[in-house]
């Protein structure tokens, strides 16, 4: 099987299983879709979102780390934020009003959940050990902190897979997005079982 | 007497969702940590009846920290909350003395009664 067709099945099972595990967290209908997996050119890639890269968003970046290696970005707009830290709190949506620390934590406990998630299917579909780092939580411009992902993310090649995923929330209209960037050599092994 | 808990996570958000089950619950909330060495520290300090405890939190994480409490006090009784659902980190957890595991997300009742659990065990080892 061809690696891209590979990553491409094993992100769709675990993406699958985060939208369930975010629909229990929030306690809304919460899906994630796939919207694109391929090898891109960091040039390429990174002119694109610079696009918009004045939009003030968050992001929780984190490395999951193992017997497979991948990077991983969660950003949401600002404004968006403050709409799952209701949700996380139980709160009446509109009683968070500005960014602070609890809706960086917000924040933060998401990308540790979505990623841990992803690294459970990953070990159980392989049996093998996959943790998700400590998230760095960021409230900055999406342009410079998707700059910073690809920078951390790619190594010193030219172009990257690629995972982008996009969310639909039940009773709120939420932007946010996750991007994965799988190391793809330590993905060869994998494909054994299969 | 109201039973005394410890709360170690690195997420403000995440004590606070604890926080608010526990209280309500009847629980009394006696410190919050937000990694593990603050944890062995508040747990020498504080002497709680239980200590709840992620697993990812930066310096010491929930791993060495349940091992590191216990090594102080062996009665200890600490509850691992993590979002980790994996074969090796759960066995490492369980040989290393940990009461219970809940998985992140997870319903209030989960807690409740992993809490009561934990607790009554120690009163039976007690009585035993």
């Amino acid at each position: 099987m061809e690696i891209n067709r590979f990553i491409e099945m094993v992100v769709k099972q675990s993406i699958d299983r985060a939208s369930q595990v975010l629909s229990k967290t929030l306690r809304a209908g919460a899906k994630i879709e796939l919207k694109s997996l391929a090898a891109v050119d960091i040039s390429q890639v990174t002119e694109s979102m610079m696009a918009e890269g004045d939009k003030e968003v968050m992001g929780c970046m984190l490395d999951m780390d193992g017997d497979i290696q991948c990077k991983f970005l969660f950003i949401i707009n600002a404004k968006d934020a403050l709409i799952f830290t209701d949700l996380m709190l139980r709160n009446n949506l509109g009683t968070t009003k500005k960014i602070d620390t609890v809706s960086e934590s917000a924040i933060q406990e998401l990308g540790n959940i979505l990623s841990g998630c992803i690294s459970n299917s990953f070990s159980k579909d392989f049996d093998i050990s996959v943790m998700p780092s400590v998230p760095v939580v960021f409230n900055d411009f999406l342009g410079g902190i998707f700059s910073n992902f690809i920078f951390e993310g790619s190594g010193q090649k030219d172009s990257i897979w690629l995972v982008q995923a996009k969310f639909l929330v039940v009773r709120v209209q939420i932007e946010c997005a996750m991007f994965l960037i799988p190391h793809t050599e330590s993905f060869f092994h994998l494909q054994n079982p299969i | 007497m109201k039973s005394r808990i410890l709360i170690v996570d690195d997420a403000s958000i995440m004590r606070r969702i604890l926080k608010n089950i526990l209280v309500i619950n009847g629980y009394e909330v006696v410190g919050e940590a937000s990694n593990g060495e603050e944890a062995l520290d508040l747990y020498k300090k504080l002497k709680p009846d239980l200590v709840t405890m992620d697993i990812v939190m930066p310096q010491v994480n929930g791993i060495q920290a349940l091992k590191n409490i216990l090594e102080y006090d062996k009665n200890a009784k600490v509850i691992m909350i993590s979002v980790i659902d994996q074969r090796h980190a759960l066995k490492e957890v369980i040989d290393a003395g940990a009461c219970d595991f809940i998985l992140k997300p997870f319903e209030n009742e989960r807690i409740i009664s992993a809490i009561e659990d934990c607790l009554n065990r120690e009163t039976k080892n007690i009585q035993d």
